[in-house]
């Protein structure tokens, strides 16, 4: 079954924009403030450099294969077991975070008093509906989704315009380089996800342009910047550099007229829509990255699912999620997207073995 | 049929989701109290806060049946989170903070440190960042107790819905929280809260004084620092370099002193730069300022240019005066600090070492200012002078 390039850039979109909107944000506004937005335009150079070899990759599998084949085709299929293990754990951990921060958004601001399983158990029943089908259910979802999600954005953005004074923005680079290099991590390690793009090629029925990767990257790095120019306009850099959710928080400026306000719930939509595809999205991964055997498959998948539900439900302290993920997570994640890359570049240069190994 | 039969199963399980949101969240409205305006105030080392509760009854509009009727609450503690909360123990009812229209500082809860506010009124998640803020001088439980016109809810005052009359004569532009909190933790920004008082003598009521809340002038903070109260009398010249400024009028005396006419701008344009160059510190100001003819008392000055010419010397004088007050109490009232803080960041560093940015008498030398009048009115230039008439 493949899908349009349109219809896969749509789940890209929400996979990613969740992330970069919601996720990134505090992390990126704490080490950088003011700084942030420059280094999402540094992060963006840097981004289209490695866009172009990210589609040199993608061109050298012309058939469609699965990633795993491919690699155990050029490479042998040890090189493949521990690339497909790396994106293992790279999708593990990013279902996690996420699973986990929508959770907590609700918790704060939504539902406190409800009790946590009647919050956590509809959200990962959607996600595993979604993700226990073939990818259909998931792309549709997501072309339905993201215009809502998209019109609902530029509905906050404008009509928080007048709590907005843009001259925040200023003065930049005052602070040294060292805030630039923290906030540039954060932007290119949060954008590594974008590398499971090529788990996605052998669902799309045209490959990819050039323009068309580069333009995705784009709209991604303007998902990040948006919010991020939204949030230091809206409480200056400092303020900004303190919220829990700078991204929501501009939902809750939202006043129209006198009588009209609290709209947040709005953003609701936007949360769950982010999340299910994003958490559906990885559950489908893991499952489908490179086992074989359906027993196995659905051992991975189950297990996950059940991960997930304890980490919705544990009472883990927010307060030390984000000093992790702050600390560890960002740099940790571009080292993987370095590691990946470097390997299925190099990997793209080997021949391919004419007596072709079966597929891990 | 198998398949069939799963989604059917699988229906039947989603279908609760609809039914499952927020059950045990679910507030009843007749079972809260909704909060209006939270108050702060310090003394004696212990913080003071204030809540103020509105009957719905008169929540109508003109000529409502009941009276208004306000409940306002006065709880202390060590902190301010800590007298807010001892309000839970009377107040009957759950308090809903979700619509808390305004926020109510005391001068001496200023002096002690906004920051010190701020943090209980961010972190809770039903507080918004979209309330207003003031200050006072006031006893807090006097002006939530104030009530506006025609028995109508306490909600109609200036306190809770401050843009009406600043639309029609600005001078201490109204702040909401979210833009106060960019101001205040943004460095070398000098800003300012409208104060709050109690007139008692502009109204009464069926011939008894009926007290109403007024603006009387503004508490200028600088980050940690609490830079005083000044009168709306003193600062006058504040509106012609306020983005904000609406709608500001200004009289012109003739050389006698006497009144000529008197101008309302109803636009107005503020670019404030530093000048580039060595040389001593000091800034361009530019203004532009459009307004109409409000009232004529004499003919006078009745060339268009004269008449600008007046009143750019008049504007210039309101601006120099809150200017060298400046420079005497060692506040920024223009921002000029900030202003090189963004533009000359190199210069506002070096100025840090030695001592800080400091105002001084000639830093405001250029004041440019392009007025212009472009109508007059229903009535012509001219007012009709009782001698002339045949």
């Amino acid at each position: 079954m493949t899908f349009s390039r349109l219809q896969l850039s749509f789940v890209i979109i929400l996979f990613i924009g969740i992330s970069n909107h919601v996720l990134m944000l505090p992390h990126l506004l704490f080490v950088a403030k003011r700084d942030a937005w420059v280094c999402v335009l540094v992060g963006y150079g840097i981004l289209l450099i490695w866009g172009m070899i990210l589609f040199f990759i993608m061109s050298r599998n012309k058939q469609k294969m699965k990633l795993a084949t491919w690699i155990a085709k050029r490479a042998g299929r040890v090189v493949s077991a521990s690339i497909m293990f790396i994106y293992f754990f790279h999708i593990s951990i990013i279902a996690l975070i996420s699973f986990y921060d929508f959770i907590t958004s609700i918790k704060i601001y939504f539902l406190p008093l409800t009790p946590q399983w009647i919050v956590v158990l509809p959200f990962l029943l959607l996600c595993v509906w979604g993700a226990s089908s073939n990818l259909k259910t998931i792309v549709y979802s997501a072309t339905f989704l993201l215009p809502i999600v998209w019109i609902l954005g530029y509905f906050v953005a404008f009509s928080t315009i007048s709590n907005k004074d843009y001259s925040y923005m200023f003065p930049i680079l005052v602070n040294g380089s060292s805030p630039i290099i923290s906030g540039i991590t954060v932007v290119l390690g949060g954008s590594v996800d974008i590398l499971l793009i090529l788990l996605l090629q052998q669902y799309v029925s045209k490959p990819f342009k050039l323009w068309q990767l580069l333009l995705l990257i784009t709209i991604l790095l303007g998902l990040i910047l948006g919010p991020l120019l939204g949030s230091i306009a809206s409480f200056g850099p400092n303020v900004a550099a303190v919220l829990r959710f700078p991204a929501f928080e501009q939902w809750r400026l939202v006043e129209l007229g006198e009588h009209v306000s609290h709209l947040d719930f709005f953003a609701v939509f936007q949360f769950i829509s982010g999340a299910v595809i994003r958490v559906s999205l990885c559950l489908y991964f893991l499952k489908d990255i490179g086992f074989t055997s359906n027993k196995v498959k659905s051992i991975v998948f189950w297990s996950a699912s059940t991960s997930l539900f304890f980490i919705g439900i544990l009472p883990i302290s927010d307060l030390w999620v984000q000093t992790a993920i702050g600390t560890y997570f960002y740099p940790g994640l571009l080292l993987i997207g370095i590691i990946l890359t470097l390997s299925l570049f190099v990997i793209s240069f080997l021949p391919q073995k004419v007596k072709g190994t079966e597929a891990v | 049929m198998r398949a069939d039969l799963q989604m059917l199963l699988k229906g039947f399980l989603v279908l609760p989701l609809l039914f499952l949101t927020s059950c045990s969240d679910i507030k009843e409205v007749q079972n809260l109290n909704y909060v209006t305006a939270i108050g702060v105030d310090f003394k004696d080392n212990e913080y003071i806060g204030y809540i103020q509760l509105i009957s719905f009854n008169s929540q109508g509009a003109n000529g409502s049946s009941g009276e208004p009727s306000v409940w306002v609450s006065e709880t202390k503690g060590k902190t301010f989170d800590e007298a807010l909360s001892r309000a839970y123990n009377t107040s009957q009812e759950r308090l809903l903070w979700a619509h808390v229209n305004t926020i109510l500082v005391s001068e001496t809860a200023l002096e002690e440190g906004f920051h010190h506010i701020f943090d209980v009124l961010t972190r809770y998640y039903e507080l918004r960042l979209v309330t207003w803020i003031f200050g006072t001088n006031a006893p807090i439980k006097d002006v939530f107790s104030t009530t506006s016109f025609f028995n109508q809810s306490a909600l109609a005052t200036v306190l809770h819905r401050p843009l009406g009359t600043y639309e029609q004569n600005s001078t201490i532009r109204p702040i909401k929280l979210q833009q106060f909190v960019r101001e205040l933790y943004e460095p070398a920004l000098t800003t300012y809260l409208p104060s709050i008082r109690i007139n008692e003598s502009h109204w009464v009521h069926n011939m008894e004084p009926d007290p109403k809340l007024e603006i009387d002038g503004a508490f200028f903070l600088k980050n940690k620092e609490f830079k005083g109260f000044y009168t709306l009398e003193v600062l006058k010249g504040l509106r012609w370099l306020t983005k904000e400024t609406e709608r500001a009028g200004i009289q012109v005396m003739d050389d006698e002193g006497e009144p000529d006419f008197n101008i309302v701008f109803e636009k107005n344009e503020v670019d404030i730069k530093p000048v580039e160059g060595k040389g001593p510190l000091s800034f361009d100001v530019k203004v532009s300022l459009e307004g109409v003819i409000a009232n004529r008392d004499a003919n006078k000055i009745l060339n268009l240019k004269e008449m600008e010419a007046n009143l750019r010397e008049e504007i210039h004088k309101e601006i120099k005066d809150l200017y060298k007050l400046g420079v005497q109490n060692d506040t920024d009232f223009f921002r000029l600090e900030h202003i090189l803080y963004r533009r000359k960041n190199k210069s506002w560093k070096s100025s840090l070492g030695d001592g800080g940015f400091k105002l001084s008498e000639n830093m405001l030398e250029d004041i440019d200012l392009n007025v212009k009048v472009i109508h007059s009115g229903a009535l012509k230039n001219r007012t009709i002078n009782m001698e002339e008439i045949d």
